[in-house]
């Protein structure tokens, strides 16, 4: 069902542009600005361990039709949503949960970070206005989504579906932390003396297989090649400074829409 | 007895030779398994967890002419651990949940496919794994996920019994396959991340009724009990989740027991968690303990004991001496006596920082650290449920290990419901930019993202007369992969990556590889059909055997 609903949201998202509709069609919808603190990510953690975490699992997957890591839920949309199936629980079998407003805000922050326990702060704005800024500060020259844009770096079409909030906030902030370790940058020397920048698909002990900087597939075997260095710096720039917050928290609105 | 009843006596027992090899599978036979190498009639091919066979067809120059002959396709998606016995020409082997196939050796083709429906609300940490079967006579005997364990016709695959090991309700589930021991069926259970009470038990194979269970954690009044505080005992884990061995002349079967619990947070059951992390000598016949040996007290790393016991015999300094190897989780190897579980050996293999060594009796003296900090090994161990191989023409011990691998733990309070999760923390990776993104959800998916920057894969030929690496075969990505060795000195294993591999186990040199697209997650066996030597190995989705080119 997360596949087919992100298809159809998609379609409808590149045939009007109206990122709207877009939120109107499919869960999870951020219809107002929210912010979500570190302390009550943590917090919303400890009330999950001991309040959530027997029915939902440790990664939130353990019902069926429901991933709460990956804001995947039956009939939840907004925060609110959220607020109210705790507080009524819900006739599949959910109990209500009696507790104070200030914890029910800490379990929405634990549940939007996508339990993320490591509790990073992140705030997420409009999507729609997102959307524009992703378009205006160059994202598509490297990244792709649903089929538009370069490809040296990972594709987003699925990004909102595959990394936690505060994954993203981090690579859109300090990418050279949040960088997964295949993605770091390759540059590659072979014993012919052709010089390969790319990222990897995947490495093992004979052999290597990257997308390079011309966006060709490439599989080179290790006995071919004389010089190896993995960065340790992302090619991608912080967008630290060169974004207003308020701009940040739109475009990270916008990538965790991307269910693909 | 006249000469003339002699000379009938003789004639009958000629007229009957021929028929050994179609003869039921008894624990007589399992005893000598080594004289039918043809067979692989437990899960290690003998007793001794040597995985060591005499078979030489297959040899150091011909290997490289191994092509595929069959494969096996697993009609149940998901990482394929099982343990395939093969008996006259018939392979007996499991998937996921708790299906059992009998399979032509020869040819691949399904004699039959029994399933069982574990209960959907049975709970395992860790996948629904399977490890295998054990064959008694014309039955298999397996145990499953909600923790029963059922005997079936090894020629129909129709159930003959089931009966329940434990309670599933309360997180116990049986994974590993039974072992066989004077005409008993030995069984332990999983559910060590579940607040278990820990136990192996021997059931009768003919009625599936239970004849002895020993607690791998002792009670009230039992020796050992005085290493729990309070009721701690009473959800202290120590599962059984792997295949034992054991010594017919010593009569003692040797099993390793797993983590205690919760897993991560040793200051909640404050104490030696006696016989958690350990080796337990007992007694086939009552079940009795004759020894024990605590690799890791009071175990917060989840390093579970629970490698197959490798049983050889070879001097030491000077004398003959019966040993059990056995490359550990927590990064040390050992050498024990397996007669009295004296401590003879011990050292790391892999990077160690949870302890700064072992004492004379090899108990390791524990650094832990701090919050934060990086521990090493890390959750997944040095190694781990992948069994090694030990050959008594190299003197080498064979071990998968994973290098530079660590993690960072992290301690919490975890409050006991029966059948929840009971684990007390976690672990998370480590990597070369602090604070980086760890591969958590990414490694999931048919592409294997893992990159050496987070540990690396190693097999080890380990001398344990020195406790040092003969050879290394170094591989980027880890390894789950267990090992095979045979006369003709070649070892077989394979690795995360998908290789299937054939080295000369006497200097680690690369003879052969095969790409089968999937990680290996259990071992390699050989076999004997038609004056054909075979070599099967699961990896990923397919169970693939090899032959020399017709």
């Amino acid at each position: 069902m997360q596949r087919s609903f992100g298809l159809l949201a998609s379609l409808i998202l590149r045939s009007c542009g109206a990122a709207v509709v877009f939120f109107g069609m499919t869960a999870p919808a951020f219809a107002q600005e929210h912010e979500y603190s570190s302390d009550q990510i943590q917090a919303g953690y400890r009330l999950y361990v001991g309040q959530c975490q027997l029915c939902h699992g440790t990664n939130g997957d353990t019902i069926a039709g429901i991933n709460l890591a990956r804001q995947q839920f039956k009939t939840v949309r907004s925060d609110d949503d959220i607020r109210r199936m705790i507080t009524t629980g819900n006739p599949a079998g959910m109990p209500p949960f009696i507790l104070k407003p200030e914890e029910l805000d800490d379990l929405v922050a634990f549940v939007r970070s996508g339990l993320d326990q490591s509790g990073v702060t992140f705030r997420l704005g409009d999507a729609g206005r997102g959307k524009a800024v992703y378009e205006k500060s160059g994202c598509v020259q490297c990244h792709r989504i649903a089929g538009e844009g370069g490809r040296t770096a990972p594709d987003l079409t699925d990004i909102g579906f595959i990394r936690r909030p505060g994954q993203i906030m981090a690579s859109l902030t300090n990418p050279n932390k949040a960088t997964q370790p295949i993605n770091r940058p390759v540059t590659i020397t072979t014993r012919d003396g052709l010089t390969i920048r790319g990222r990897r698909y995947d490495e093992d002990t004979f052999s290597v297989r990257l997308i390079d900087s011309r966006e060709q597939m490439l599989s080179l075997q290790k006995s071919d090649i004389a010089r190896y260095d993995v960065g340790t710096t992302s090619d991608m720039p912080s967008y630290q400074g060169k974004l207003t917050e308020g701009e940040i928290s739109d475009l990270l609105a916008y990538l965790i829409s991307l269910k693909g | 007895m006249t000469m003339r009843w002699k000379l009938a006596l003789l004639l009958l027992i000629g007229a009957l030779a021929p028929m050994a090899g179609n003869a039921q599978v008894t624990s007589q036979r399992i005893e000598q398994s080594a004289s039918e190498p043809q067979n692989w009639l437990t899960f290690s091919g003998t007793y001794s967890g040597q995985r060591y066979s005499t078979l030489t067809q297959i040899n150091q120059v011909n290997v490289k002419d191994m092509e595929q002959k069959w494969i096996v396709q697993d009609q149940v998606p998901g990482a394929w651990e099982s343990n395939p016995l093969v008996v006259n020409g018939i392979m007996y082997l499991t998937e996921r949940p708790n299906d059992v196939m009998a399979v032509d050796a020869r040819s691949g083709k399904l004699y039959w496919l029994y399933r069982w429906t574990p209960d959907p609300g049975s709970r395992v940490c860790c996948g629904s794994e399977n490890r295998g079967v054990a064959i008694l006579g014309d039955t298999l005997y397996v145990g499953t996920l909600d923790a029963h364990l059922i005997a079936l016709d090894s020629k129909t695959g129709k159930p003959v019994w089931n009966t329940t090991v434990a309670d599933f309700k309360s997180g116990y589930s049986v994974t590993m396959a039974p072992l066989i021991v004077h005409d008993k069926v030995i069984v332990g259970v999983g559910g060590g991340e579940f607040g278990i009470r820990g136990f192996v038990a021997a059931f009768d194979p003919k009625t599936g009724k239970e004849i002895w269970r020993f607690y791998t954690i002792p009670g009230p009044g039992d020796p050992g009990f005085e290493s729990w505080n309070g009721d701690d005992w009473k959800t202290g884990g120590a599962p059984v989740w792997n295949m034992g061995s054991f010594d017919p002349a010593l009569n003692l079967v040797y099993f390793g027991t797993g983590n205690p619990g919760p897993d991560w947070n040793p200051a909640q059951r404050p104490g030696d968690n006696l016989y958690s992390d350990s080796v337990l000598a007992l007694d086939p016949d009552t079940g009795k303990l004759k020894w024990h040996f605590q690799f890791t007290p009071n175990d917060g790393n989840d390093y579970d004991s629970t490698q197959v016991p490798v049983l050889a015999d070879m001097d030491w300094n000077g004398k003959p001496a019966k040993v059990m190897m056995w490359a550990n989780r927590n990064g040390f190897f050992y050498v024990l006596d397996r007669e009295t579980g004296k401590f003879l050996r011990g050292a790391p293999f892999v990077k160690v920082n949870w302890a700064s060594g072992l004492d004379a009796n090899g108990r390791p003296i524990q650094t832990p650290q701090g919050p934060g900090q990086p521990t090493y090994p890390g959750n997944q161990g040095g190694t781990n449920w992948y069994p090694p191989a030990y050959s008594p023409r190299t003197g080498l011990f064979y071990f998968s290990a994973w290098e530079n691998y660590g993690s960072i733990y992290r301690r919490e309070q975890a409050d006991y419901q029966p059948g929840r999760n009971f684990a007390g923390g976690g672990a998370g990776a480590i990597l070369p930019v602090p604070g980086a993104a760890t591969l958590g959800q990414a490694r999931r998916g048919p592409i294997d993202n893992w990159t050496s920057e987070m540990g690396t894969g190693a097999l080890v030929a380990m001398d344990p007369k020195t406790g040092k690496r003969a050879w290394s075969f170094l591989q980027y990505d880890v390894t789950n992969s267990g090992n095979l060795v045979t006369a003709s000195d070649i070892l077989f294993a394979g690795g995360n990556e998908g290789y299937f591999y054939a080295f000369d186990a006497k200097t680690g040199k690369l003879l052969w590889k095969s790409y089968l697209g999937g990680p290996v997650l259990n071992t390699p066996i050989t076999y004997q059909v038609g004056g054909k030597q075979y070599v099967s190995v699961i990896a990923g989705n397919v169970l693939a055997t090899f032959g020399l080119r017709d």
